[in-house]
C-alpha cells in the first residue's frame, strides 16, 4: 500500500464543493444573541463618558459591556504557548483606545438590525490623544502608548513599554565592524515593508452556547482551539474545565486567526446569560480590528572580499507592533533567524533592534512571519553586492550559500523568546534548486534582460529563501487513533486544519504506517475536549511536528495491533506480519483478517479497544529551502509591470501529498506577489485605515497570474516523517525581493521599499534620467 | 412582505424584509453553501445563479428574486461532484470556502455557447476570487471538468 | 412617483446603490418595462437602460463597433456576477468618476432617451451639476464606421482605473476621452479639433494633439495615483491610442 508520495484527492474537498454544512457560522444556534462591536473612530483617544441612555432601553438591547464589565486582568491575544513570549498588555476592554478600529464596548441584541441601531443610538465622548502614527519616531517619543501599570512580559523580552518597546533584541557573532572595515566592497542599504492585510475568504467567526452539562462551547473559526481555551480561562475567569472550544472548517487562516479575536466577546456573553451568541466580523472589521503584517525598516550591510567571498552581514530592524505587542519579538526574530542563515559562511553577522508601539492596527502572525520582510532586504542586497562586484549573482551566492551538512551559528543563538538550537543541515539543496530553477527559467538566455521593444523590456530576477519546521522543544503535537469493528480507524488530531491540506497530510501518514487506503482512516480535527493537545496551525509546524506525531501514534497502535492479535492466533508476536488487511504468522502459517480480528476483538473474543497516543515536541526545525525565478515583462514609459512566469523550485523534503504541497507554495508565492506588487494598508494622516475592503485593498486576481511551474528536488529529511519538512510558508518569502532584482534586471533601478508599484518604478526612472543629465 | 421563486428546482414562498439581499434569505433558508466574504460585491463567495446567470447574491435584493429560478451548490450535486473530482485531482481544494461559488459560475460557464480558452476562463472567473491556491490549479481542473484540458 | 417622492429611488442594477446605501423609502423597478434589449436599424444601435454590462461585453454589434471599445469597456470591470446585474442606466445616472464605460460611451457620443427631459448628449448630460430627476430609457449610439481604441490602467483586474481612455475615429472624426483622472470622464476638446482638420495626421501632429490634451485636461492625486503619474499614463496612451486609430505603429 502506498499513499504518501502519491497524489491523493483531500479528504474534505468534494463535501465541501457541494456545499456541505462546515464553518463556524454554519453552526451558530438558532436564536443566538448578536454582539456587535462599536470601534475606535481615533487612533488615540481616552473615553470620557459613554451615554447609552437612547440605546439600552430599546427593545432586544440585552446588554452593553463596557470595560467596567470585565475583569481588569492583561492578557495577549497572540494565540502561543504559554509562557508567551508576548507581552500582557491587552484588556477585553479599557478605557484608552489605541488604534481606529479598537474597541470601545460591545452591544448584544436579539437581532442585527437592533444591534445596528443601538450602536448607531449610543454616544460617546472622547478624549482625543495625540497619536503615534509615524513608527520611525515612537521609540523615546514624549507620547506613550502602555502607560498601565498592570501590563507585564511573561520573561525577558525588551519590553520596555515607557519608552514605547513592545521588544528588542541585539545578537552578534564574530566582529561584523572589524570584518566590514576589512573588505573590499561594502554594500549598505535601507528597505521598507509595508504592512499586509491576510485576506483569508472566511472572516472571523465565533459562537458560543452552554450544554446540557452547562459547560460552554465555542465554535471559531481558529487555528489555535487550545490556546483559546486556555486564554478565555485566564482573561474571564472560567474554569478551563468548563470550556469546550471547537474549530470547525477554517476558511483560510495564514497567521490571522492565530490570535484570539471576538472569541472573548462570545464567551463572556453566553457565560453570563447561558443563552447562545454569534460574533462574525465584517469585512471591514477583519481589515481594522484583526491583524496586519509587521512593517519594518530594515538597515543591511553586506561586506565582501573582490572575488565575491561574503565576509560580514549586518542588519538592524525597526519593527511595528501597532497597538498592541502580540508576536512584536518572535516575528522580530525570524526576520534574524530564518533569513541570515542563508549565507553561513561569513565570520561576522550581527543582527538586533526594536519593535516599537504605534496607534496602528495591532500586526501579528502573518505567513512567512519576518522572514519574507528580512528575505526582501537581504536578498535584494546580495543583487547589489553582484552588481557592484560584477559577478553573476547566482554565482555570488552559490559561492556563499548554505550547503548540506553545514549550519550556522545562528541557529544556537536566536530562538523565539528563548535560545535557539543548534542543528545541522541534514537536508539543503539549495544548489539543486537553483540549477533546476535556472533552466526552468532560462536564466542563461535571458539574464539579465532579453526581447526588448520600442515600448517593453523583458527581464528576469531571483531570491533564494528559507523557514523552518516548527518552534524546537516548544511546538508540540499530538495524535490519538484508534482502530474500530470492521478495519477502520478513527484519528483524533489536535492539529488544525485551515485549509492547508493537513487533515488529509496526517491522514496519510497514518495510512502508510497502517498499510491501508485513505478511506479506512477517518481523521477529526481539532476538538478541545476529544483530541488531543496540539499547539495549532503555525510557524510551519504541522506536517512536520504534528506529523510526526501521527507516525509515532501509528507505529503504535499497529505494535499493539500485532501482540493483540498474537494472542487470539496464539503465536508469537515476533513471527507475526501484518500487512493491512492480514494477519500472517510466518512460522505456524495462521492467519486473520484485519475485519474478523477487529470484529472479534470489539465483539466475541479478549474484547479490547486498541489505541495509541503519541506527542512529539521536535528537537529540531529543519529549513525548507527554495529558489525563485521570475519573468517580468515592463513597460518603459509607464513603468506598469506584468509577472510572465515565477518558478519555484523547492527542498522542504520529500512531501507527504505532492499536489497539496505545490497548492500551498502556489498559494504563497500569489500571496507574496500581492504583497511585492499591489497590496498595501493605508491610512490617513489621523490614522484612519483607508483601505478597509476589498475595493481598495487589491489582492491578485486571476488575471495577474498567468503562468506558475512548481517543482520539488529530490530529497529526504530524516527526522520527518517519511523525508517531509515543512511547505506552508516558505514559498512567500521570495517574490517581493526576486521582483525588486528582475525591476533592476531591466530598468537599472533599484526599488527598496515595498510594494514595488509601477508610479514607483516610474519616479525612480525620472531620477535616474535627471541624474545622467 | 412575500415572495415566490424556484429554489433549486422547488417552488418557495418566502417572507421577507424589503431591503433583504438574497444572501441572507437563503441562509435563513438553510441553504449554507451560500456565503458572505466581503461587504462590497469584490469577491463572488455569494454566488448563486438567477435564471443560469452567476449574480452576487450579497448585494442582490430577495425581492429581485420574485418570479426567477435561483440555483445554488445545493441543486446541482452532480455537475459540483465532477468538478470535485477534477479538483481533487489537481489539488486545487484548499479552504474550500470560495468552492461552492467557483462550482456553480464553472457550471454556468459551461453551458454557454463560448470558446473554453485560457482568456475566456479568466474572464468568466475573474470574479472569484481565492486567497489559498493562486488559482492556476482550479483552472486546470476547470479545463478537465469542461473537458477542454490539453 | 419620483418627481413626487424626493427619497425614492430608480433600480438599475442596484449594486451601488447598495454600496452607499442611504435612506430610500421607494426603489422603483424598472424590470417590467422591456428596457433591457439592444436593437439596431440601419444607423443607430438603441440600448434599454436595462441592459447589463455582460450585454454590452457579449454584443455583435456592439463588439464591431469602433473597435468594439464599449464592449471592452465592459469587460474590463469586475467579475461575471457583477457584470450580469450592473446596468448601463446606473452607469449613467450614477456619473461615476472612475466610470470605465463613460468614458467610452462619450467616445462614442452616446445620446439619452429620458421619459421626461428632451434627448440630449451624454456629454451634456454629464455637464449638468445635478444628476436629472428622470427615468432614462435608452441610449443611442450611431453606427458611424471607424476605429477605436481603449485602455483601462488599474492595480488589479478587479480594481478601479487609475486612468481610463477611450479615442475613436469615425468619419474623420475624432474623440479622445480621459477619464478616471480621478475626475469624471472628460473629452480633449482642442486636441480633438486639432485633429479633425488634419486629413492624415503624421507623428508629430498626434504628438501635437497629445500636447494639447494634456494642456486641457486636468488630473489630480487620490490613493491610487499621484497627479504626475496620472499625467504621464495619459501622455503615453493617448499617443498610442492616436496611433492606434491612425494606424501607425508604436
Ligand atoms: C464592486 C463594484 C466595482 C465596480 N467597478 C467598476 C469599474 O471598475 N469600472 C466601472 O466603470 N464601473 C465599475 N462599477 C460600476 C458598475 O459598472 C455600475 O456602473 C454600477 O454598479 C451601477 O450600476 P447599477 O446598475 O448597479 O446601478 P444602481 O446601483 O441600480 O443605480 C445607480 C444610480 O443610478 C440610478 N439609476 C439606475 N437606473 C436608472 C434609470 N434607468 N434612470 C434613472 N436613474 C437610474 C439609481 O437610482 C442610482 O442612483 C463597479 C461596481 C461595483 C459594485
Ligand atoms: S460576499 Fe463578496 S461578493 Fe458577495
Ligand atoms: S480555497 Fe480558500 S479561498 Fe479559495
Amino acid at each position: 500500500m502506498k499513499t504518501v508520495q502519491t497524489i491523493q484527492p483531500s479528504v474534505d474537498g468534494k463535501g465541501l464543493m457541494m456545499g456541505r454544512k462546515g464553518y463556524t457560522d454554519d453552526y451558530k444556534e438558532p436564536g443566538s444573541l448578536i454582539i456587535k462591536i462599536l470601534r475606535s473612530p481615533y487612533a488615540h483617544a481616552k473615553i470620557k463618558q459613554i451615554d447609552s441612555s437612547k440605546a439600552s432601553p430599546l427593545p432586544g438591547v440585552r446588554m452593553i459591556l463596557t470595560a467596567a464589565d470585565f475583569p481588569r486582568i492583561p492578557f495577549t491575544r497572540a494565540g502561543q504557548g504559554y509562557p508567551e513570549p508576548s507581552p500582557h498588555d491587552k484588556f477585553v476592554l479599557d478605557e484608552t483606545l489605541r488604534y481606529v478600529g479598537d474597541e470601545v464596548l460591545a452591544v448584544v441584541a436579539e437581532s442585527e438590525e437592533v444591534a445596528e441601531k443601538a450602536l448607531s443610538l449610543i454616544r460617546v465622548d472622547y478624549e482625543v490623544l495625540e497619536p503615534i502614527l509615524d513608527f520611525e519616531t515612537a521609540l523615546d517619543h514624549p507620547v506613550l502608548i502602555h502607560p498601565e501599570p498592570e501590563i507585564k512580559e511573561m520573561f525577558p523580552i525588551g519590553f520596555d513599554p515607557k519608552r514605547n518597546l513592545a521588544a528588542s533584541y541585539q545578537m552578534e557573532v564574530g566582529e561584523v565592524i572589524k570584518e566590514l572595515a576589512a573588505c573590499d566592497t561594502i554594500v549598505k542599504s535601507r528597505f521598507f515593508t509595508q504592512a499586509q492585510a491576510h485576506v483569508m475568504m472566511e472572516p472571523h467567526a465565533v459562537n458560543a452556547r452552554i450544554d446540557y452539562q452547562n459547560r460552554l462551547v465555542i465554535y471559531s473559526s481558529t487555528q489555535t482551539p487550545f490556546h483559546i481555551r486556555r486564554i478565555i480561562s485566564q482573561a474571564l475567569e472560567i474554569p478551563i474545565s468548563q470550556i469546550r472550544v471547537i474549530k470547525p472548517r477554517v476558511g483560510g487562516g495564514f497567521g490571522g486567526k492565530q490570535a484570539i479575536h471576538g472569541e472573548m466577546f462570545a464567551a463572556f456573553v453566553t457565560w453570563k446569560t447561558k443563552q447562545p451568541s454569534t460574533l462574525v466580523y465584517t469585512r471591514k472589521e477583519v481589515f481594522s480590528s484583526t491583524y496586519t503584517r509587521h512593517p519594518m525598516r530594515l538597515d543591511l550591510t553586506l561586506g565582501a572580499m573582490k572575488d565575491g567571498t561574503l565576509k560580514a552581514i549586518d542588519c538592524q530592524v525597526l519593527s511595528d507592533t501597532g497597538a498592541y505587542g502580540e508576536h512584536a519579538l518572535t516575528v522580530f526574530m525570524v526576520t534574524g533567524s530564518k533569513v541570515l542563515p542563508l549565507y553561513n559562511k561569513v565570520s561576522a553577522v550581527r543582527f538586533g533592534g526594536h519593535v516599537v508601539y504605534t496607534n496602528h492596527t495591532p500586526a501579528g502572525a502573518f505567513r512567512g512571519y519576518g522572514a519574507i520582510q528580512g528575505n526582501f532586504a537581504l536578498e535584494s542586497a546580495i543583487d547589489m553586492l553582484a552588481k557592484k562586484l560584477k559577478m553573476d549573482p547566482l554565482k555570488l551566492r552559490e559561492m556563499n550559500m548554505m550547503k548540506e551538512g553545514e549550519t550556522s551559528p545562528i541557529f544556537a543563538i536566536m530562538g523565539e523568546g528563548t535560545a535557539g538550537t543548534a542543528m545541522i543541515m541534514d537536508t539543503c539543496k539549495l544548489e539543486e534548486c537553483i540549477a533546476r530553477g535556472k533552466a526552468l527559467i532560462g536564466w542563461e538566455d535571458k539574464y539579465p534582460r532579453f526581447q526588448e521593444t520600442k515600448t517593453t523590456v523583458r527581464a528576469v530576477g531571483m531570491a533564494l529563501a528559507m523557514q523552518g519546521s516548527g518552534i524546537p522543544l516548544i511546538d508540540m503535537g499530538s495524535a490519538t487513533i484508534k482502530l474500530n469493528d470492521d478495519g477502520f480507524y478513527n484519528l483524533l488530531v489536535g492539529a488544525t486544519e485551515i485549509g492547508q491540506g493537513s487533515d488529509t497530510v496526517l491522514s496519510q501518514i497514518a495510512a502508510e504506517v497502517l498499510e491501508t487506503t485513505l478511506d479506512k482512516i477517518i481523521i477529526y480535527s481539532s476538538d478541545t475536549d476529544l483530541t488531543p493537545f496540539d499547539v495549532g496551525a503555525y510557524a510551519s509546524s504541522t506536517t512536520y511536528v504534528s506529523g510526526n506525531a501521527v507516525l509515532k501514534a501509528a507505529k503504535a497502535l499497529k505494535a499493539k495491533m500485532i501482540d493483540k492479535a498474537a494472542q487470539l492466533l496464539e503465536v508469537e508476536s515476533d513471527s507475526l506480519v501484518f500487512d493491512g488487511t492480514m494477519f500472517q504468522d510466518l512460522k505456524t502459517g495462521k492467519s486473520i483478517s484485519l475485519t474478523d480480528f477487529s470484529n472479534q476483538i470489539t465483539y466475541s473474543k479478549q474484547q479490547e479497544q486498541l489505541s495509541a497516543t503519541a506527542s512529539y515536541v521536535g528537537h529540531k526545525s529543519p529549513p525548507p529551502f527554495m529558489a525563485g525565478f521570475v519573468e517580468i515583462e515592463i513597460d518603459k514609459q509607464t513603468c506598469e509591470l506584468s509577472i510572465e512566469h515565477y518558478v519555484s523550485v523547492v527542498d522542504c523534503g520529500t512531501p507527504i501529498n505532492l499536489k497539496l504541497a505545490q497548492g500551498q507554495v502556489e498559494g504563497a508565492i500569489v500571496q507574496g506577489l500581492g504583497m511585492a506588487l499591489t497590496e498595501n494598508v493605508k491610512e490617513s494622516s489621523q490614522g484612519k485605515l483607508l483601505t478597509g475592503d476589498l475595493l481598495s485593498y487589491t489582492i491578485p486576481t486571476r488575471k495577474e497570474i498567468k503562468r506558475l511551474t512548481t517543482e520539488f528536488v529530490s530529497s529526504y529529511e530524516k527526522s520527518g516523517p517519511y523525508g517531509a519538512k515543512s511547505v506552508g510558508e516558505v514559498g512567500i518569502d521570495t517574490p517581493p525581493a526576486a521582483l525588486a532584482n528582475a525591476i533592476e534586471n531591466a530598468l537599472g533601478v533599484r526599488i527598496t521599499s515595498l510594494p514595488l508599484t509601477p508610479e514607483k518604478i516610474f519616479f525612480a526612472m525620472k531620477e535616474k534620467r535627471s541624474n545622467n543629465e | 412582505m412575500n415572495i415566490n421563486f424556484l429554489l433549486n428546482g422547488t417552488l418557495k414562498v418566502v417572507n421577507i424584509c424589503p431591503g433583504e439581499m438574497l444572501l441572507d434569505t437563503l441562509r435563513k433558508l438553510d441553504i449554507l453553501s451560500v456565503r458572505r466574504g466581503c461587504d462590497t460585491t469584490s469577491c463572488g463567495v455569494c454566488t448563486v445563479l438567477l435564471d443560469n446567470k452567476p449574480i452576487p447574491s450579497c448585494s442582490f435584493l430577495s425581492v429581485r428574486a420574485d418570479g426567477h429560478a435561483v440555483t445554488t451548490v445545493e441543486g446541482i450535486p452532480e455537475e459540483a461532484e465532477k468538478l470535485a473530482k477534477c479538483f481533487g485531482e489537481e489539488g486545487a481544494d484548499q479552504c474550500g470556502f470560495c468552492n461552492p461559488a467557483f462550482s456553480l459560475t464553472a457550471y454556468a460557464m459551461k453551458q454557454e455557447k463560448i470558446v473554453f480558452d485560457e482568456q475566456t476562463i479568466k474572464d468568466y472567473l475573474v470574479g472569484n476570487l481565492c486567497r489559498c491556491t493562486g488559482y492556476l490549479s482550479q483552472e486546470k481542473a476547470l479545463r478537465k471538468y469542461l473537458g477542454v484540458d490539453q | 412617483m419620483l418627481t413626487e417622492d424626493p427619497k425614492s429611488v430608480i433600480l438599475g442594477g442596484g449594486l451601488w446603490l447598495r454600496l452607499s446605501f442611504s435612506e430610500v423609502s421607494t426603489l422603483i423597478g424598472l424590470e417590467k418595462l422591456g428596457l433591457d434589449r439592444i436593437e439596431e436599424d440601419d444607423q443607430w444601435i438603441k440600448l434599454g437602460s436595462q441592459v447589463t454590462l455582460r450585454d454590452l461585453q457579449t454584443s455583435t454589434p456592439l463588439q464591431s463597433l469602433a473597435g468594439g471599445i464599449l464592449s471592452q469597456a465592459s469587460e474590463h470591470i469586475m467579475g461575471i456576477g457583477v457584470r450580469n446585474v450592473a446596468t448601463i442606466g446606473g452607469t449613467i445616472c450614477g456619473r461615476y468618476g472612475f466610470s470605465d464605460l463613460l468614458t467610452a460611451l462619450l467616445a462614442l457620443d452616446a445620446r439619452l432617451v429620458f421619459f421626461k427631459t428632451e434627448e440630449l448628449s451624454l456629454k451634456q448630460y454629464l455637464a449638468k451639476k445635478k444628476p436629472l430627476r428622470d427615468i432614462l430609457l435608452s441610449i443611442r449610439i450611431r453606427k458611424t464606421p471607424g476605429a477605436g481604441y481603449f485602455h483601462k490602467i488599474s492595480t488589479t483586474a478587479l480594481d478601479f482605473a487609475i486612468l481610463n481612455l477611450a479615442i475613436a475615429r469615425r468619419a474623420g472624426k475624432y474623440k479622445i476621452v480621459v477619464g478616471s483622472r480621478p475626475g469624471i470622464a472628460k473629452c480633449a476638446e482642442n486636441a480633438m479639433e486639432y485633429l479633425d482638420q488634419i486629413e492624415n495626421p503624421s507623428e508629430s501632429d498626434i504628438l501635437k494633439a497629445t500636447q494639447l490634451a494634456l494642456e486641457e485636461l486636468t488630473f489630480s492625486t487620490n490613493l491610487k495615483a499621484t497627479q504626475e503619474y496620472r499625467q504621464e499614463l495619459a501622455r503615453v496612451y493617448v499617443e498610442r491610442g492616436l496611433k492606434a486609430v491612425i494606424g501607425l505603429e508604436y
